[in-house]
């Protein structure tokens, strides 16, 4: 075949394309000393308001904390817990005071925190049956919920809400007073809007609850609908961590400094067992929720030890130099310097 | 010992190019192929096993640290949905895309200086120093996005889906800021892929809470609500990347490589020449 027919009609040269020769139009920053030492004083300077704005918010939530498990067991107990926590004739009546520190604006919050309660361990925060909860007629998906899924030895009675987590409903109580008045305190509205509307039914009740051998925690009304049985919906939203608080009731009145608060509280919940400890809190909360300095602290020292790396850049580069693209410092050019 | 075999294709026919790991047509295509695409490859490929290290071990770590604190139970601190996307929809791309087109240097400063392939047989892209400084970068950026949150939620009345969810924000934002601190070349692509992962990842977790029949319902729109998610999800970006970012350029104004003077000359417009010297090709290692 002739060369030239063949070059022209067979030429094997792919199509040219900036993307696939990779000469697509491209920025190529370069980290100069300028931008290193800008960019860690813009974090501090970032950073280090912020931390300060972090801590002031948490100093102004004003917050009453009070462990009573070990205080409101009698001494007679001291012990036995369980034979006192699991007995239904013992006194579960316990009385603490608390001094309010600051002026708590409304709305205060009423919080019954737990410890050392792993509500994230694994087959317990498997063991429900969101079906169940939303629709009557699924009463019987109660696969994930053993042992608690049916009454004992009869399949025809599933328990509704089945599982642990139900199951094990706080039900400790606390009562306000300020002298001898009682506080209002408002137990509408603590569990989130969309559980109300979509998890739990409007047309379900609880059957054959806490009826087992086993007594697990509170007990549920059978005439009210799931989704208005707020405690419960609370204490079902699985807490992340093990040591957690859960929203009890809101407080809609001020508390002012140094009133002296007393709580009547009934001392269900089994902690002992398993050396759980229960407190319970009262909080305000802003822009940051509840008290924490945590955040502020570890922002003013990011802040911190970036002003420092900047100071030091700043060193480094006036003390030691390099020109940029300077050829000397090239691999091959430093070896035949050496020569 | 040769690493690798090219073959020619030609009127002698194909039996070399069968034989080999890569075929050409013509001799001269021989030194863009070692001292340019070879050279790419190297950077490439070196960095981005790197990386797919640290990706894919800072998610890992962060799942493990939550592990110590529910029990020892295999609780998964992010959802099941986020942890099977992280992989295939939230991190992938922006991979794929800077292990595909990133360049270090271009085709003309490779050819005109030969050199710079000694880079590659000093092993300055990869070697098991800078495997073990990614793992304890690697170890520091878990630490951060576990302990942060956790410090910042703990005695709180936060939820396992909620928290999880400002996990799963995180660690995308990071692994991808991470991976934007290193593209050298930013075309419209690496923009859309880095950029566009992170706005699709917080489009795939807003639907994975709108499905009623996830246990995580509604709990990324409590979650944007707290103004300390805000503050944790920008903060842990800076807490975590800073070392790398100081470390790294420490290296490079004072031990900087060939590659990054060659960047400079480029972009600065030095002649790397330096006036009456010889330059000759460096002898390998053996």
């Amino acid at each position: 075949m002739d060369a030239s027919t063949r070059t022209r009609s067979n030429s094997n040269k792919p199509k040219y394309s900036r993307f696939t020769q990779q000469e697509l139009p491209a920025w190529k920053p370069i980290l100069t000393p300028k931008w290193v030492i800008t960019s860690f004083v813009i974090i501090a300077i970032l950073f280090t308001p912020t931390g300060l704005l972090c801590l002031w918010a948490s100093e102004h939530v004003v917050e009453i904390i009070d462990r009573y498990d070990d205080d409101c067991l009698p001494d007679s107990y001291s012990t036995n817990p369980d034979l006192y926590i699991q007995s239904r004739s013992t006194n579960k009546t316990c009385v603490r005071t608390l001094k309010v520190p600051r002026k708590m604006t409304a709305p205060i919050f009423i919080y019954y925190q737990l410890d050392n309660f792993y509500q994230n361990h694994r087959r317990y925060v498997k063991s429900r049956s969101d079906k169940q909860l939303r629709d009557p007629d699924e009463a019987d998906e109660t696969e994930d919920c053993k042992p608690q899924d049916h009454l004992s030895g009869n399949d025809d009675e599933p328990i509704v809400p089945c599982g642990l987590v139900a199951w094990s409903l706080f039900n400790d109580t606390y009562k306000f007073f300020k002298g001898n008045k009682a506080i209002d305190i408002d137990k509408k509205n603590i569990a989130w809007e969309s559980d109300k509307k979509y998890k739990f039914g409007s047309n379900v009740y609880p059957k054959n609850f806490q009826k087992g051998g086993l007594i697990g925690g509170g007990e549920l009304d059978d005439t009210k609908p799931l989704s208005e049985q707020e405690d419960l919906i609370v204490w079902m939203k699985t807490a992340a961590l093990p040591s957690f608080r859960k929203l009890y009731g809101k407080i809609n009145t001020n508390l002012e400094a140094n009133e002296t608060i007393t709580v009547v509280i009934q001392n269900n919940y089994n902690t002992y067992e398993f050396g759980g400890e229960k407190k319970v809190a009262l909080s305000t909360a802003n822009w940051i929720g509840g008290k924490n300095d945590f955040l502020g602290i570890s922002f003013l020292a990011t802040g911190g030890v970036c002003f420092f790396v900047a100071v030091s850049f700043i060193l480094l580069y006036v003390l030691k130099p390099r020109p940029l693209g300077d050829p000397t410092h090239l691999s091959w050019n430093r070896n035949q310097a050496a020569q | 010992m040769a690493d690798v075999g090219i073959g020619i294709s030609g009127q002698e026919g194909r039996q070399a190019v069968m034989a080999s790991d890569f075929a050409m047509g013509q001799f001269r295509f021989l030194v863009p192929l070692l001292l340019v695409h070879g050279h790419w490859n190297y950077q490439r490929m070196g960095y981005m096993i790197l990386y797919n290290f640290y990706r894919n071990a800072v998610f890992v770590l962060v799942l493990f640290w939550y592990v110590l604190f529910t029990g020892f139970t295999l609780t998964t601190a992010i959802t099941e949905w986020s942890s099977v996307l992280y992989s295939v929809l939230y991190t992938s791309v922006p991979t794929i895309v800077i292990a595909i087109l990133d360049k270090d240097l271009s085709r003309r400063s490779l050819l005109t200086y030969p050199q710079l392939y000694g880079d590659g047989q000093r092993q300055e892209s990869y070697s098991s120093t800078l495997f073990w400084l990614t793992i304890a970068d690697t170890l520091w950026q878990s630490i951060v996005v576990f302990y942060v949150p956790f410090f910042a939620y703990w005695k709180s009345d936060i939820d396992g889906s909620s928290l999880g969810d400002l996990w799963t924000l995180t660690v995308v934002f990071l692994v991808n800021i991470h991976l934007a601190m290193d593209v050298i070349r930013w075309t419209w692509i690496s923009d859309a892929s880095i950029w566009g992962s992170i706005i699709a990842t917080c489009i795939c977790v807003i639907i994975i809470d709108v499905i009623p029949m996830l246990p995580g319902y509604w709990a990324i729109f409590d979650l944007v609500s707290k103004g300390s998610f805000w503050i944790c999800l920008l903060g842990i970006q800076i807490a975590a990347l800073f070392p790398r970012f100081g470390i790294k350029m420490f290296i490079q104004h004072c031990k900087p490589s060939d590659i990054q003077i060659a960047r400079e000359a480029d972009k600065f417009g030095n002649s790397m020449e330096l006036t009456g010297q010889e330059i000759e090709m460096n002898p390998s290692r053996r």
